[in-house]
């Protein structure tokens, strides 16, 4: 029974906790049997809040029962990537730089969170400052995927948001993402992870990476489940001066609506003309694309600018940034940086001024010729990430630089992109596409990720952990 | 990727870690020189298409301030 209860989505456990056939305190209890009968073989948590957890669910308990329901994620047991700070509880950014690290106020985020009713298990692990690799000189051991604890990279850095919901530890969790943090592990972890437009949600109180392009965003086992959390976190914040004060559309209300004649743009150049995918990812992505064709969506392949001109703006305006919020630490306590992220982050400190602006302007040309191209299309869609997740071994440092991702270009752009799993290879690893929407369009890209997930089989496949 | 042409000596990235105030171990510098070359490369190709009066994405509209 706990199994089928963490198994549920969070949808579905709504309904249930509205009508009163689950109990919060059951459904509370049932992940923390599980995070401690399993999480020692993915390590996705950091810090369980398990007293507090079981006071919050008491509490929602007696609120429902008084018709006092506040919603979908009423009762809903979430977790946090320890990136995101919260008011008591410690905050580490999976650093020991900050391993005593107590914020003294909630991000926005989770202000909105436990205003939807929202139930905090604990905190997630990452990677280190969201943009380290993992390394034994850390303070946790890093974060192991579910669908093969021995072999498999959960991708980053969103590592344990990823790990934690395929694994059936959390309903749903936030991750944030400045090159693909959110994407590249709920790719390689077989989930739905999304990147709402820069300036959607708050990044206050958000330990940051790049300000130009960090965002937060929802990472759960649905796009459903994606667009139910999102509904509760959107929206302007004035304390987040990248905050956009748009009005917050309702995310879940089109989900069931058509497809049909949507018109969809298919990006194949960047991967064809750089490292090309696994012939197993290749045939996902086209597999997926007769998937989207049979909804009756109209697709067209579409090109845009090569994958390395949105790469060199993102690497030299991320590592600039990252050093300038990192300097002062890396210069007084430099060891406390794991090796990894050490060798990662020094690179900032010498990027010149005049590179830092040149890049910046060229962002502002790759932005509006991105907005351009979307006026002929509801949505792009294309490959998440190369292949499926790699071994777990000692990164080389060294490969951050080497390669383009295909994440990052929607960084860059400021557009809302979705992760989702798009079936197995052949070791019962997850592959993902990425749909990729207008500014402030995510009603159509969760659309799309529900249409598909409703008319494939791979929701219904979950790692086997017990 | 392409257009590592430039390959900066190790007294060049010396001199400029030392500029930035770190100081990086003698094994790491071979490593770290590949990472300033690739850095370098990516900064001498942004400057295409650049007209003298485009602004930066980081330009933002001043908001009127009230206490």
């Amino acid at each position: 029974m706990t199994g089928e209860l963490c198994y549920l989505s969070i949808a579905e456990a709504g309904s249930l906790l509205k009508s009163r056939q689950l109990s919060p305190v059951e459904l509370t209890n049932a992940f923390l049997d599980r995070i401690e009968a399993i999480d020692s073989r993915i390590h996705s948590f950091v810090l369980v809040t398990r007293e507090e957890a079981l006071r919050q669910a008491k509490a929602v308990e007696i609120e429902i029962a008084s018709n006092r329901y506040r919603g979908p994620l009423h009762g809903i047991p979430i977790g946090l990537k320890d990136l995101i700070e919260t008011a008591g509880i410690r905050t580490t950014a999976h650093s020991k730089v900050l391993i005593d690290h107590i914020p003294a106020e909630d991000a926005t985020v989770v202000s909105r969170l436990k205003e939807a009713g929202s139930i905090l298990l604990g905190k997630l692990g990452c990677l280190e400052f969201a943009h380290g690799s993992p390394s034994p000189d850390q303070a946790w051991p890093a974060v192991r995927n579910p669908w093969n604890p021995e072999h498999g990279f959960t991708g980053g850095s969103s590592t344990g948001s990823a790990s934690a919901v395929a694994a059936g530890l959390v309903m749903g969790a936030l991750g944030t993402d400045t090159g693909g943090s959110i994407r590249n592990p709920a790719s390689f972890c077989g989930i739905a992870g999304l990147m709402p437009t820069y300036g959607r949600i708050s990044r206050k109180g958000v330990i940051p990476y790049s300000f130009s392009l960090d965002h937060c965003g929802p990472m759960a086992w649905t796009a459903e489940d994606c667009a139910i959390m999102l509904q509760a976190i959107a929206g302007y914040d004035p304390d987040d001066p990248g905050s956009a004060n748009l009005p917050v559309t309702d995310y879940t209300a089109g989900l069931n609506m058509e497809t049909r004649g949507m018109r969809i743009g298919v990006v194949r150049h960047f991967y064809e003309s750089h490292l090309p995918p696994e012939d197993e990812t290749r045939r996902a992505f086209e597999g997926a694309l007769q998937e989207l064709t049979k909804l009756g969506a109209v697709l067209e392949e579409v090109k845009l600018r090569e994958l390395e001109d949105y790469d060199d703006c993102k690497v030299i305006i991320a590592e600039a940034e990252f050093f300038a919020v990192h300097e002062k630490d890396l210069l007084e306590k430099y060891q406390d940086y794991g090796a990894n992220l050490r060798f990662r982050a020094v690179p900032g400190g010498l990027i010149r001024a005049v590179d830092y602006i040149q890049a910046q302007r060229q962002r502002a040309k790759l932005v509006a010729e991105m907005q351009t191209l979307f006026a002929g299309y509801d949505a792009m869609v294309t490959l998440c990430t190369y292949g499926p997740a790699p071994k777990m071994s000692a990164d080389e440092p060294t490969h951050f630089f080497q390669r383009p991702n295909l994440t990052a270009v929607f960084n860059v752009t400021g557009n809302p992109a979705i992760s989702i799993c798009t079936g197995f290879d052949r070791m019962d690893l997850p592959l993902a596409m990425q749909i990729v929407g207008k500014p402030f369009d995510e009603a159509t890209i969760l659309r799309i990720a529900h249409a598909y997930e409703q008319a494939t089989p791979w929701r219904r496949q979950r790692p086997c952990l017990g | 990727m392409a257009d590592n042409a430039h390959q900066p000596s190790e007294q060049e990235v010396t001199l400029m870690l030392k500029r930035a105030g770190v100081t990086l171990p003698a094994e790491q510098l071979e490593k770290f020189c590949a990472v300033v070359a690739r850095l370098e490369a990516a900064a001498r190709r942004l400057r295409k298409d650049l007209k003298r009066a485009d602004e930066p994405a980081s330009v933002f509209p001043i908001r009127r301030w009230s206490p």
